[in-house]
């Protein structure tokens, strides 16, 4: 579904991402951890073009989305491809990033108006649908601004999904609300990945990230340190980084 | 003294009639003209000089440069006076027009301009992740955002325009300050003459500012 091969990314001289190698398959479940700093949000961000690779090369469902192998750009895809390419793929914000001047039900339904040309009662019958699947139904007609945190959260997961995507980024969807509020979002996400569809998922909710992932990917410095079971990094992790990370983590929530 | 003043009752209310006119017929469409195809311009600046397209940013920045630079009232004299002697000989209504025209564009590009920058990045990040182009982030999340900035800064301009176009009285429009210098020429009483005449400018502006302040409260909801 995902593959990244030898990735890499600078910001002017500093270098985020070094050299990352990973796949994903098809209705994975993949969670990445690794303190702050460490390039994952950049390294999701790559995954639609949020971010261009400096070099390396990513395929979406065997499509080359980025190909930095060198400077002629030969492979490169049309601009029209990658966001039809993006189109399958959600992202999920830490800050939301609802459409203020939009209704809940409205945000849902510009993706799917916009950019697949969907007709109106289409659009708005699915919209509705999708509210309902995240709990709020009766928050349809209301603005962003006057949803709490984790409502807000939920309307950016029912416009993610509007799309349709095969694959659903979340950059720590939690970060930003507060502690009585991650639950309801959490819930959600858990169901996604209850079905068919393929998450990667970066978070610092670690008992969240070892109940649902297949795999978890631990990352330092713009490296995958190591990548496996929830049950390896958790139980018993190969690295001596990841043990240390994952006992300040634990210490501080305990 | 009690005649001089029973003549000037008598000048001021013939005149109101005319300069009323005068206002209606040319103040009002020359600055409703030139706004609105002036903020064609604006949007059309502010984007190139956004989207750094490079020969057209330049000459954009250029043009801004040139109207930003250089007094309306001498910008006028070169369209209206100036123009004729390489042959192009433009009506006096046009002549303004034109020159308000590019006044409104220069000044509001910028204005426009900052509106657009001020929506947040994530705004357009999260209209890419849906899979919209840069164009239709700008019309469907961008711009609709962006109005609400630009609104008052804008409402501003037009009614700066307004007062501005009595500029347009010195190559021979005959807008309302152009009538009350006719009148005054016939009358000798400037003070009265002009004085009804910023009379009627102020109440053009008050409906404006009116109008304005009704609008920024429509605007302002949800945010
Ligand atoms: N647009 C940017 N310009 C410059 N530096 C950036 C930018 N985005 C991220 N960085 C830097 O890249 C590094 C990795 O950032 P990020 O991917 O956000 O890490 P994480 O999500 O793991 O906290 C950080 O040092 C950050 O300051
Ligand atoms: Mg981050």
């Amino acid at each position: 579904m995902i593959r990244i091969e030898n990735v890499y990314k600078s910001f002017g001289a500093l270098e985020v991402l070094k050299g990352i190698d990973m796949t994903v398959g098809k209705g994975e479940v993949v969670c990445i951890v690794g303190p702050s700093g460490s390039g994952k949000s950049t390294l999701l961000r790559s995954l639609n073009h949020l971010e261009r690779i400096t070099s390396g090369r990513i395929f979406i469902d065997n499509v080359l989305l980025d190909d930095r192998q060198d400077d002629r750009d030969i492979q490169r895809p049309a601009n029209r491809e990658v966001n039809a390419l993006c189109s399958e793929i959600g992202m999920v914000f830490q800050r939301f990033n609802l459409f203020p001047h939009l209704t809940a039900l409205e945000n849902v339904m510009l993706g799917p108006v916009v950019v697949k040309k969907a007709a109106q009662e289409d659009a708005k019958r699915d919209a509705i649908e999708l509210l309902a699947k995240v709990g709020l139904s009766d928050k349809m007609d209301v603005y962003p601004s006057k949803l709490s945190g984790g409502q807000q959260q939920r309307v950016a997961i029912a416009r993610s999904l509007a799309m349709k995507p095969k694959i659903m980024l979340f950059d720590e969807p939690t970060s930003a609300l507060d502690p009585e509020l991650v639950g309801e979002v959490l819930n959600v996400i858990r169901d996604l990945a209850k079905q068919d569809m393929t998450l990667l998922i970066v978070t610092h909710e670690m008992a969240f990230a070892r109940e649902v992932a297949d795999r978890v990917v631990f990352m330092d410095e713009g490296r995958i340190v190591e990548i496996d079971t929830p049950e390896k990094i958790f139980g018993s992790p190969s690295h001596e980084r990841t043990k240390r990370f994952l006992g300040q983590v634990l210490n501080k929530s305990a | 003294m009690t005649d001089r003043m029973a003549r000037v009752v008598d000048i001021l209310i013939h005149s109101f009639v005319p300069l009323l006119k005068a206002g209606l017929a040319f103040t009002v469409p020359l600055a409703i003209i030139s706004f609105v195809l002036g903020i064609a311009i604006a949007f059309i600046v502010a984007i190139v000089r956004i989207s750094h397209i490079k020969p057209l940013a330049a000459f954009a920045g250029f043009y801004v440069w040139i109207i930003r630079g250089t007094p309306l009232l001498v910008q006028l004299f070169i369209i209206f006076y100036g123009l004729p002697s390489i042959g192009i000989t433009l009506d006096a209504m046009v002549s303004g027009i034109i020159g308000f025209t590019l006044s409104v564009g220069a000044y509001s590009s910028e204005t426009i301009r900052a509106a657009i920058l001020s929506v947040s990045k994530g705004q357009w990040e999260a209209a890419h992740a849906l899979g919209m182009s840069k164009g239709q982030a700008l019309r469907h999340v961008i711009l609709p955002q962006a109005i609400r900035v630009a609104v008052p800064p804008l409402a501003n301009s037009f009614i700066s325009l307004v007062k501005d176009t009595s500029l347009a009285a010195a190559i021979t429009v005959t807008e309302m300050f152009q009538v009350a210098q006719q009148i005054t020429a016939r009358t000798y009483e400037p003070l009265w003459l002009y004085s009804e005449a910023a009379l009627i400018y102020l109440l053009f502006c008050s409906v404006l500012a009116y109008l304005q302040s009704r609008m920024e409260v429509r605007f302002a909801k949800h945010l």
